[in-house]
């Protein structure tokens, strides 16, 4: 009786306070779950939610980015993690200037994992002093500082690399990429303050690899103690490898001029037994090396040999039938590979992630034919402009079951209406898929609708065709551009009444939408200009969507950007340039109703005007960068209202400049400084 | 097959198999430590769940009694909330205070495929909401001062995924 009473006081209690107020343990368990960014808006909803999200595992994936493209000076920031009583762990400082005396390095410096400094300023003086704060370090990333590493006098005294090798005894990641002023003897004293590394990164460096050049540096005896201060040699990092092989397992030497002797040498060091190794972009690389490479690291789990020009069907056949524990293999734009050399691809079979972009002399033969790969592994496949045809894209489809991740930009023979369909229906577990510029896809194609009968669309063309000549339209220019501007239009309204009428039995089996795939995080369809309204009003509703690119879908109007608002909360980076007929209330709809954007691009949306810098400056609590290059409508007033934002723009003074070709768009923070 | 006798907080007797009632290791651990016969005519008191819940928790465990052990736990694993059964879906159709009735129980009684679809649930209700539209659904008081609540907001501003 006395256990009855109890509950019926705790019933009480829930309905007085109604409180969905569960354990933290629980609601750890909960947020585990959810995506970063869902589980930061949770740490809000009040102060039990936010102990929760303050897990140790939930912290560790959380990394601050400090600098640019969010503020020049790191002075608010500062400002406010003074106030902060929670973790961070992980550090980004990029494009900024430091001082030893900011708070930062002893508020945070004893539990800092990370410190990545990407084209910071700071002497040598204060990136000693900062590394000596940093007292659990793991992972260590200079990039591109010029300022500390151009007099060659950082860690002179012995006395401060004895102190660090101590307090970095944990750093097992170092990048030194793209160092400019990095000299043997600059490296020699970097290396000797992590002395377990096991991941080295000189990505970028200018390494000299030729003979005749050490004999310049080191006329005598190649000394190791008495290393040069002017050039970064092969020689000297060799012997650092050497005698560090035991522990190394992680190696990135891209953009480099590593060459098939350097290669050779490297691979045959003895004790050395690499799991990873990156190459991207080596163009001297040679199948020697890669031959003595397949030869002694036969452990190696992760190969990136993208854009290396001199690799052909021999070397991937070396790669394919030696290193059998292979899970990654990058061979983006290695143009000499053929559809004979993907065959042997089919020996890997641990592969999980497949990288054969822009690998342009192979044919849509090389996918379909792959009979005997093991596909049900794949979990990331990038094919991204190649010459595929429609029966390679439905065998993807149909084939790699398990993929998370696809890429099929600028295929835009493979990727159609028909075949999108068969990605829809089969690959229902797709996080990113990215199809820019496959502009065969339409309205049909996303919603699924009319596309069971594949005729059926074509069949809709057809009868509009003379209709829109004879009746419709009396005067007409019969131009190609006017019929297909007539075409797009009709294709609209067929697959809308489509769409509208679903409660109406269909003459059409209703194929499969994208809507689908509901795990989607990244969705790429720039340039798909078949697009409109249609499509983002029925085939797109996304609780995950983090990255859309919907640059040049030209048809796309408020119309649309309001059901996307609406369905698709979780949008953070938003790409709308040169989509022309988007006007200020369409962008009004995105401020008001996605709460997390961060990054917008508007470039070239010249029905814009201030209204939509009004709306931004109101609603967009979250937004850091904004993109409004070429908008017409805009005025030099309207951008100053926004100074907390990082905008890129530029005055458009003359009207013959329209037709200027457009600069890409940024990339939404590379992980590295761009190449030089 | 031998059958237990649960008994809930609110008194009332339910009699289960008791290889249903084992996929709680809560019970499992009860039953072995106190040496519990299974042929003896004892009641297992559960002092946390009442009688409409733990015929729900009941009702899920004979239904799932034949799956197989869920996977040991791995951070790696992508944590999918997508694959929730339509039987389970169906079954989780509750208003929210048995929602968290049933999440209490299944933590409790340590039932880890009824914790996770649970969980799952409740996940998939916060996915792209505000803070507020949290608080909303979930009827939860904000206990955060306006300072507070704009310190962390601005922390938030300034995290990124790894």
């Amino acid at each position: 009786m006395a256990i009855m009473s109890d509950s019926k006081i705790h019933m009480k209690n829930m309905s007085e306070f109604g409180n969905f107020q569960l354990p933290v343990d629980v609601i750890i368990h909960v947020l585990s779950y959810l995506s970063t960014s869902d589980r930061l808006a949770a740490g809000l909803v009040n102060k039990t939610w936010h102990e929760a999200s303050l897990a140790m595992k939930f912290v560790d994936q959380i990394e601050l980015i400090l600098g640019r493209p969010r503020a020049d000076n790191l002075n608010e920031v500062i400002e406010l993690l003074q106030h902060s009583t929670r973790p961070f762990y992980h550090f980004v400082f990029r494009e900024v200037e430091l001082k030893r005396n900011m708070p930062i390095w002893d508020q945070y410096g004893p539990c800092m994992k990370s410190l990545a400094l990407l084209c910071c300023d700071l002497s040598e003086k204060t990136l000693v002093e900062i590394f000596k704060c940093c007292k659990s370090l793991k992972i260590l990333r200079v990039n591109a500082c010029r300022e500390c590493l151009m007099s060659g006098r950082l860690l002179e005294d012995q006395n401060d690399i004895k102190e660090l090798s101590e307090t970095f005894k944990n750093v097992h990641v170092l990048d030194l990429g793209y160092n400019r002023f990095l000299s043997d003897a600059l490296f020699n004293r970097l290396v000797a303050t992590c002395p377990n590394l096991e991941f080295l990164s000189l990505m970028g460096c200018q390494i000299s690899f030729h003979c005749g050049l050490y004999k310049k540096f080191y006329p005598q005896v190649y000394d190791f103690s008495d290393a040069s201060k002017s050039v970064l040699t092969f020689l000297n990092t060799l012997q650092y490898l050497r005698q560090q092989a035991h522990n190394l397992k992680h190696l990135n030497f891209s953009y480099t001029l590593i060459d098939g002797t350097a290669l050779a040498t490297l691979s045959a060091l003895q004790d050395l037994r690499l799991e990873t190794l990156i190459l991207q972009g080596c163009y001297q690389l040679t199948i020697e090396g890669i031959k003595s490479l397949t030869e002694y690291q036969t452990r190696l789990k992760v190969l990136d040999i993208s854009f290396c020009v001199r690799i052909t069907d021999a070397s991937l056949f070396c790669i394919c039938k030696n290193l059998t524990k292979l899970e990654v293999l990058r061979i983006k734009q290695c143009r000499a590979i053929t559809d004979i050399g993907i065959k042997y691809i089919q020996l890997l079979k641990h592969l999980k992630e497949l990288d054969i972009s822009k690998d342009e002399r192979l044919t849509g033969d090389s996918i379909t034919h792959e009979e005997r790969i093991r596909k049900e592994n794949i979990r990331a496949l990038s094919a991204n402009a190649l010459n595929l045809h429609e029966e390679s894209v439905e065998c993807i489809a149909k084939s790699f079951p398990n993929l998370r991740h696809l890429e099929l930009s600028y295929c835009f023979n493979g990727v159609t209406d028909k075949t999108i369909q068969m990605i829809f229906k089969e690959l229902v577990h797709l996080q990113i898929l990215k199809i820019s510029h496959c502009d065969e896809v339409s309205d049909a194609g996303l919603t699924g609708m009319g596309t069971g009968n594949h005729e059926y669309v074509e069949k809709i063309q057809v009868v509009h065709e003379p209709e829109f000549t004879e009746s419709r339209l009396r005067i007409s220019l019969r131009s190609k551009a006017e019929e297909e501007i007539v075409r797009d239009a009709d294709r609209k309204r067929e697959i809308m009444q489509l769409c509208e009428n679903v409660s109406k039995p269909l003459n059409s089996f209703s194929g499969y939408s994208l809507i689908r795939l509901k795990c989607l995080q990244e969705l790429d369809l720039s340039g798909c200009n078949k697009i409109t309204d249609v499509s983002l009003k029925h085939a797109f509703a996304f609780p995950e969507l983090k990255i859309l690119n919907l640059s040049q879908c030209q048809q796309i109007t408020h119309i649309g950007l309001d059901y996307l608002s609406k369905n698709n909360p979780a949008i953070e980076f938003l790409n709308l340039n040169r989509c022309y007929n988007i006007s200020d209330i369409g962008v009004s709809y995105l401020a008001q109703r996605l709460h997390r954007l961060k990054q917008l691009f508007i470039q070239g949306c010249s029905q814009l005007t201030d209204h939509t810098l009004d709306s931004i400056k109101l609603y967009c609590k979250s937004l850091y960068y904004l993109d409004t290059r070429y908008c017409r409508g805009m005025t030099a007033a309207g951008i100053e209202s926004l100074r907390h934002l990082y905008i890129d723009w530029h005055k458009q003074t003359d009207a013959s400049a329209e037709s200027e070709i457009l600069p890409p768009p940024a990339p939404p923070l590379p992980s590295l400084p761009s190449l030089p | 097959m031998p059958n237990i006798k649960l008994q809930s907080s609110d008194g009332e007797v339910f009699e289960v198999d008791v290889d249903i009632a084992k996929c709680s290791v809560t019970i499992k651990t009860m039953l072995e430590d106190l040496g519990m016969d299974e042929d003896e005519e004892e009641v297992v008191p559960l002092p946390n769940v009442n009688s409409a819940i733990l015929r729900k928790v009941i009702q899920w465990a004979t239904y799932h009694k034949d799956d197989p052990p869920p996977p040991e736990d791995d951070e790696n694993k992508d944590k999918r909330t997508d694959d929730i059964s339509s039987w389970d879906a169906d079954f989780l159709k509750v208003d929210q205070g048995t929602l968290y009735e049933l999440i209490l129980a299944a933590n409790y009684l340590d039932i880890k495929g009824l914790l996770e679809v649970t969980c799952k649930t409740v996940a998939n209700m916060i996915k792209g909401k505000t803070p507020e539209e949290v608080r909303k659904t979930f009827n939860i008081k904000n206990d955060f001062s306006p300072s507070e609540e704009e310190q962390v907001r601005k922390e938030n501003e300034w995290c990124e995924e790894k």
